[in-house]
């Protein structure tokens, strides 16, 4: 099997299971142990344009570790997933504490594919970026990143149970091809208006105490989309996403 | 009780026992990148650790795990510990920098404060005070850390009667340069090396700052410093003094 036929069967799974999901092809991921500049990355980034043929231009890259360290990270961390619902109330709890005009809400998931040994599970656009990455004398395995998995606007938020129920359902498809399923929180959303004054650190910090009370690493990425020019991003930020990090 | 009542509590202790000293509470600072204070967290999670004999929070060991085994840890048993320990650096500070005429003026960076209630059944007793606090001296009235260590012991002994840990952990001090006189950064190693010496804590220099980034990374160009408790909090097993 190929990630695109991993996502037709997953797209099935949705539609049987009427969840309000939509899944989306998260590209290829490059793996390197080794440390890759700004050149490099820039290069491997025209090298996945080249590859993609016009479709989504989706990719990442996983630096520091190899693809079986990786691979063990993932493990490690969806063994958390099914204590994203608690971890979510305790983050409400702490901004109600500080009385911060803050909306948490659930970052999504995502399908991570993990590959047995002497598995080839890769599409067409990987094979051709393979190729060029040799070519350019490059040693990056590449993989896949798998799938994400995001709300249907105008649709209830899925309970997890939901998400748990489809993560169950693919990896039953899936076992008799040498590919395991891992699903992955993405973590939470701290959701203000522009209007709301509330300094950048006041998210880290509460981005902090999450990780020291629950365990699981994150990391703050803030979000200074559509802000009116002239105010200040650190103060006026309307979404800051509290990432989960692998372990 | 709260990270905050616990506070709350040591203001209280504080102003009974009639000291010129007031808690004041800090607010978060900004973190470039992943953390502003990798040391005090890495002590926080070493701490937590050392709670959980009953595994019963989640947590991971501090640190990779074959450094771990050689680390001598954070003293977890003694809440106000590194509270009197602070004033006792504070009082060792003063004088040198008086004596030696050095530039430089220091502000202290405060306590982070975790709890952990032992009649907590669920699996996220640990809490942590929202952006830390610090002790500040009114006016130029000295404090010495005995006068302190009767609040202390009061503090425990409350904790201990409602089933509490506690843990302060001091984040260290700033120093700051005034003027342009010449001053090596290795006269703050020197400031540091006395503190170890004296107090027998593995006090550190942790950072310091140029004022472009551009600037020279002269031995005298230096701006701020920070000092602070090293990570390996005692020294390492094995090592003889």
């Amino acid at each position: 099997m190929n990630p695109n036929d991993v996502k037709e069967l997953l797209d099935a799974l949705i539609a049987e299971l009427g969840l309000p999901l939509v899944a989306s092809d998260s590209g290829p991921l490059l793996v390197s142990e080794q440390w890759i500049d700004v050149s490099t990355q820039s290069m491997i980034g025209k090298m996945v344009e080249q590859c993609m043929n016009g479709d989504s231009l989706s990719y990442s890259f996983c630096v520091g570790r190899s693809v079986p360290e990786r691979d063990e990270a993932i493990i490690r961390l969806a063994a958390d997933t099914h204590r994203a619902p608690e971890v979510k109330e305790i983050l409400e709890s702490l901004v109600v504490e500080q009385a911060l005009p803050l909306r948490v809400v659930n970052s999504g998931f995502q399908l991570e594919i993990l590959v047995d040994e002497g598995i080839d599970y890769c599409c067409e656009n990987m094979v051709k970026l393979k190729a060029l990455l040799e070519e350019a004398d490059l040693d990056v395995p590449v993989r896949h990143k798998g799938f994400s998995l995001w709300q249907e606007e105008a649709n209830g938020a899925p309970l997890f149970a939901q998400f748990e129920t489809l993560a169950n359902r693919l990896a039953d498809a899936l076992k008799g091809h040498g590919l395991q399923v891992r699903l992955i929180h993405h973590g939470f959303e701290l959701q203000k208006r522009e209007e709301d004054k509330v300094d950048i650190a006041e998210a880290q910090e509460l981005a902090y105490r999450l990780e020291t009370m629950v365990g699981i690493h994150y990391y703050i990425q803030n979000s200074y989309r559509d802000i009116k020019p002239g105010l200040d991003t650190e103060i006026h930020w309307t979404v800051a996403r509290i990432a989960t990090a692998l372990p | 009780m709260t990270p905050t009542e616990v506070k709350e509590l040591l203001k209280t202790l504080i102003v009974e026992a009639c000291l010129p000293i007031d808690v004041v509470d800090m607010a978060p600072v900004r973190r470039s990148g992943k953390s502003s204070d990798h040391t005090t967290e890495s002590r926080i999670k070493d701490v937590i650790h050392q709670w959980n004999t009953d595994g019963r929070i989640y947590t991971r060991t501090p640190g990779r795990a074959e450094i771990m085994k050689f680390y001598t840890k954070t003293d977890a048993v003694s809440p106000t510990k590194e509270l009197l320990e602070s004033l006792e650096v504070e009082a060792l500070l003063e004088p040198i920098i008086t004596e030696q005429k050095l530039p430089i003026r220091f502000t202290d960076y405060g306590f982070r404060l975790i709890t952990l209630a032992e009649d907590d059944t669920t699996r996220y007793p640990v809490k942590i005070l929202h952006g830390g606090f610090r002790l500040e001296k009114r006016g130029r009235t000295k404090i010495k850390p005995s006068q302190l260590q009767g609040v202390a012991n009061r503090f425990e002994t409350l904790l201990k009667e409602n089933r509490l840990k506690a843990k302060m952990l001091h984040r260290g001090f700033r120093l700051e340069r005034y003027s342009e006189t010449e001053m090596l950064i290795s006269q703050v190693r020197e400031i540091v090396k006395q503190i170890n010496a004296a107090l027998g804590i593995n006090y550190v220099l942790n950072s310091y700052s140029y004022p472009h980034s551009d600037a020279a990374a002269s031995e005298t160009a230096w701006t701020s410093a920070t000092i602070r408790v090293s990570l390996w909090r005692f020294p390492a097993k094995g090592t003889k003094i």
